[in-house]
């Protein structure tokens, strides 16, 4: 038995190992790539054991921020997320919560429309969304890479499941006590549903954190372009030097890794709970 | 209803669309409204900078691109990616959720590490994978190939063979996608109560037949969204295709989406455009339903 | 304090059916009463509707004379203890107390006060900074108790405060809240499917069936004079049986009842007999509370065999679980309780003799309305 268990284990570990090594080895590539001289990039990604740089050097690293305004691009990134982050839980709350709790004529088949919409993802309504924002005159700005984002369908119906399911009765104590809708909204409401703000919050960065085929559509100027169009670019910018790129993704990647890190229990069950509702 | 009845009703619908109008804006705005336009729009034949006026042209953009064989190959390209994707993508997510569900030390930090390339931006995926196909034997995965196979691997250049452009692409997928649904599976997994397996050893049963009889029928419905969201997503492939092979060689991995930005950006053929992305829409609604009737058919068995 | 008046109260729900109708009743300034019934009977509905939870189809509502059905909870100064408490899980016991006070826009000092009184008051001094989550269920019953009162509401609602409780803390906090209310003599309408609470708690008693008053009265009223069967059946410990019988017309003005193979004769007043001669020759139906039997003979009582099928032992009573003869076979809930002191033994041939007061007796027409004050009095 206890032998049994012993191989049983060992091949859980190594058929987990075997993965995992599946899985670092691109990552590895580019952080090791990142810090080699350019001409030893490609030639050494050969042989095992030379992925790691025998030189190492910052220098892709410089260049990076010589040849593209990669500060802008994260700034950018960062700004537009957190701004249909932002917004989104709010609006997306306060309409979920319409939804589940008031009574207003019309409100079942709205949600049925809202339910529908879930499914419409950006490509299918890309192209006329962009005359759409044409004839608005936001073509390359922020706002064009983020007002129409801030309603979401699929985080109207995650908060409308959760408020659905939380006890009616501290809303009505609440109105009891006295409190009009809005103080029950923000202070009773709100407050114990942490959890489903944290949900959307995280699915809705992951989302926006890479977008690229929108703001490839909307934007052409460096000023308000995203990280993944900037690589994107970078990568098609002559001379294609890998070792640059490669620092590129490395910066990219790890603002967004260290929250990972940091958060890493809310991601997964945010994620999670998405699959258990569906 | 009375007189006391009304009056709530007419209080709460105040409030009620001050709450949602924000939200109800931006959705009507920003995606019934393009939507129904694109509707629209297929039915024309819409191409801007043309001198031609625009006029109502039935079904013919349809049958245009129905003809098409850029677009029939990307229809066909992304029956196929989800053809390879879904099913692999599915196994592995299961398998890893499996392993990683093993009551031993460490688990969490595997966990985290399938679910990296999650956060990472399918863009930044594209490019990193791009090296990995590289050409030659310079090329990552030739070079692991060559080392697996012992030589007798021949280099090749993924990205520009008619026949492995594909396939390099589902790999791109696979491993950016598969940790978001092995964390959804796993959830399921830790979701099944203990006293069914006991239950069952009980009975009887071994490892492999707890595994079919117990674990398969309480995943049922996380498989299925699983495998729900992950064709969806294949059939919404662009990025990878962007910046990877830009729909070749050969039409060899264009899809839908990225035939209609093409139409519509390329070539200024705005009506194209809409009607690819309606057909595609057309395609996305079907699986959905189709979905949502196995679930409930599920749910009433329970 | 103010007084409170539901008027013709009817609440229907969407699918056509009426949670309560016709409902009729009036709470004085200062008064506890007890809304009871089983399960389904309306009383938690009736409960809303006073709060402004709920809107009525029908009739009105009005505290201290004005009628507020057009008014939504906040406006009403009404207050509620929930059944599971509704404490505000992310506030600590103080931010719980202090939460009403905030909304009606109190001065500073002034919540400082008020809480620190009604934290006084309810023994809630030592847990001000502790959340919802890390109390007993005694513990957040008083704060939720507190959180209520700490506004001096108008009217006092609780719905079934106690039903969360440990048996053995039930008593405790009853007791406490009698105490509460008759101090602080805010008008308090109590709702609970335990007729002990509304026995014990109520200045008067609500009985409720299938949303549909039953009766009106003091706990004593209810207790000896139930207008209808199925208040005799609900008040008391256990409940009045209530026996398939036949009155007897045994000629020169008296009265007999048959039950089963037995019959009792009846000795009543002119009212009385007045009352129950236009049955005889009928079926009726019995009333008789398990306090009634007595196992030696006393004045005026008469005699009753009855099988005894069970007896329990509780220690200062024992209950017995009765047949009649000749009544047939019965199931084992259509028997009869009888409640004797002290230890009573199955009799060997397991028929015994018990000693009935027949004026203890009452009688129920078809309907299952009380014959004796039928017609009597106010609902």
């Amino acid at each position: 038995m206890i032998g049994r268990l012993r191989v049983g284990t060992l091949s859980v570990y190594l058929l987990l190992a075997a993965f995992a090594l599946a899985f670092l080895v691109p990552v590895a590539m580019m952080l090791f790539g990142s810090f080699k001289p350019d001409d030893q990039v490609l030639v050494q990604a050969a042989r095992s054991g030379s992925l790691l740089p025998t030189e190492f050097s910052w220098l892709n690293y410089r260049d990076v921020f010589a040849r593209v305004p990669f500060t802008r691009y994260l700034f950018n990134s960062a700004f537009i997320s957190a701004c249909i982050v932002a917004g989104g839980l709010l609006v997306n709350s306060l309409a979920a919560y319409a939804f589940a709790r008031l009574q207003w004529p019309g409100r079942d088949w709205l949600l049925l429309v809202v339910i529908a919409l879930m499914i419409i993802p950006l490509e299918a309504i890309a192209v006329p969304l962009f005359y759409e924002v044409t004839l608005l005159g936001w073509r390359d700005t922020y706002w064009v890479q983020i007002i129409p984002f801030i309603a979401n369908a699929f985080s109207i119906y995650l908060f409308y499941t959760f408020f659905l399911g939380l006890p009616r009765e501290l809303e009505e104590a609440a109105r009891i006590d006295g409190a009009g809708p809005w103080r029950i909204f923000f202070r009773i409401v709100a407050p114990n549903a942490k959890p489903v703000f944290a949900t959307v919050a995280i699915l809705s960065f992951l989302t926006q954190w890479g977008a690229l085929l929108w703001p490839l559509m909307v934007t052409h100027s460096e000023a308000v372009r995203p990280l993944p169009l900037g690589i994107a670019t970078f990568y098609s910018l002559p001379p294609l030097q890998w070792g640059d790129i490669f620092a590129f993704g490395v910066m990219m990647v790890t603002p967004v890794l260290l929250i990972f890190v940091l958060f890493q229990r809310w991601f997964v069950q945010g994620v999670a709970t998405t699959g258990v509702k569906g | 209803m009375t007189s006391a009845g009304h009056q709530t009703v007419n209080r709460d619908a105040r409030l009620a669309w001050l709450f949602a109008s924000p939200a109800l804006l931006g959705l009507s705005c920003f995606v019934l409204l393009p939507f129904v336009l694109s509707v629209i729009l297929s039915f024309t034949n819409l191409r801007l900078g043309s001198p031609l006026p625009m006029e109502f042209m039935g079904f013919s953009q349809y049958q245009r691109i129905f003809s098409d064989q850029a677009f029939l190959a990307a229809l066909r390209n992304n029956s196929l990616f989800a053809l390879i994707v879904v099913p692999l993508q599915t196994a592995l997510a299961l398998l890893l959720a499996l392993l990683v569900n093993q009551p031993l030390r460490g688990m969490v930090i595997f966990r985290s590490l399938f679910f990296m390339p999650v956060v990472f931006p399918l863009s930044l995926v594209a490019v990193v994978w791009i090296i990995v196909f590289a050409p030659g034997p310079q090329g990552l995965l030739n070079q692991v190939l060559e080392t697996i196979t012992l030589g007798a691997w021949q280099a090749r250049d993924f990205l520009h063979d008619p026949v492995w452009a594909l396939p390099a692409i589902s790999l791109t997928s696979i491993w950016q996608g598969v940790g978001f649904q092995m964390v959804i599976l796993l959830a399921a997994l830790q979701g099944i109560a203990h006293e069914l397996y006991e239950a069952a050893r009980v009975d009887g049963a071994n490892r492999w037949q707890q595994f079919v009889c117990i674990t398969l029928p309480q995943l049922r419905n996380a498989i299925i969204f699983v495998v729900l969201v992950t064709t969806i997503l294949a059939f919404r492939l662009f990025d990878q295709v962007q910046i990877m092979t830009q729909g070749g060689p050969n039409y060899a991995t264009t899809t839908v989406m990225y035939e209609a930005v093409n139409s519509a950006f390329g070539s200024q053929q705005v009506a194209r455009a809409a009607a690819m992305t309606v057909v595609f829409f057309t395609i996305v609604l079907l699986i959905t339903l189709l979905q949502r009737a196995v679930a409930r058919h599920e749910r009433v068995i329970e | 304090m103010a007084s409170v008046e539901l008027r013709n109260i009817g609440k229907r729900f969407d699918n056509g059916t009426w949670a309560v109708k016709d409902i009729a009743l009036t709470i004085e300034d200062g008064e506890l009463v007890v809304l009871v019934g089983s399960s389904g009977c309306g009383k938690s509905t009736l409960l809303r509707l006073l709060a402004g939870l709920e809107n009525a189809s029908e009739g009105e509502i009005l505290i201290d004379g004005k009628k507020v059905n057009q008014q939504t909870p906040q406006q009403r100064n009404v207050a509620m203890v929930f059944q599971n408490y509704a404490l505000y899980p992310h506030m600590t016991v103080r931010g719980n107390l202090e939460f009403p006070l905030h909304m009606s826009h109190t001065a500073r000092d002034q919540i400082k006060a008020r809480v620190g009184g009604i934290a006084d008051m309810l023994q809630l001094s030592e847990i001000m900074d502790r959340r919802p989550g890390q109390l007993s269920g005694g513990q957040r019953q008083r704060v939720a108790m507190g959180r209520a009162l700490v506004r001096d509401p108008s009217v006092f609602l609780l719905d079934e405060p106690l039903s969360n409780l440990d048996a053995s803390l039930r008593a405790q906090i009853r007791a406490e809240i009698a105490r509460i209310q008759k101090r602080l003599k805010t008008t308090s309408l109590y709702v609970t499917h335990d007729q002990v609470e509304a026995m014990t708690l109520g200045d008067r008693v609500v009985v409720l069936d299938h949303g549909e008053l039953q009766q009106i009265g003091t706990p004593q009223e209810l207790y000896h004079h139930p207008k209808n069967s199925f208040v005799a059946k609900f008040i008391g410990s256990p409940g009045m049986n209530i026996l398939p019988s036949e009155l007897i017309d045994r000629g020169d003005g008296r009265l007999g009842v048959k039950l089963g193979g037995q019959q009792i004769s009846l000795v009543l007043e002119r009212q009385a007999y007045e009352k129950l001669v236009p049955y005889s020759g009928q079926d009726v139906y019995t009333g008789i509370r398990p306090e009634a039997f007595a196992c030696a003979p006393t004045q005026a009582s008469v005699e009753l065999k009855a099988n005894v099928e069970a007896v329990e032992f509780i220690g200062h009573e024992t209950l017995a679980y009765l047949s009649l003869p000749g009544a047939g076979q019965v199931h084992a809930d259509q028997l009869s309780i009888a409640r004797l002191p002290g230890q009573f033994h199955k009799p060997n041939a397991d028929v015994a003799v018990f000693y009935i007061k027949p004026d203890a007796l009452c009688f129920f027409n078809q309907a299952g309305r009380n014959i004796l004050i039928e017609g009597t009095g106010e609902q």
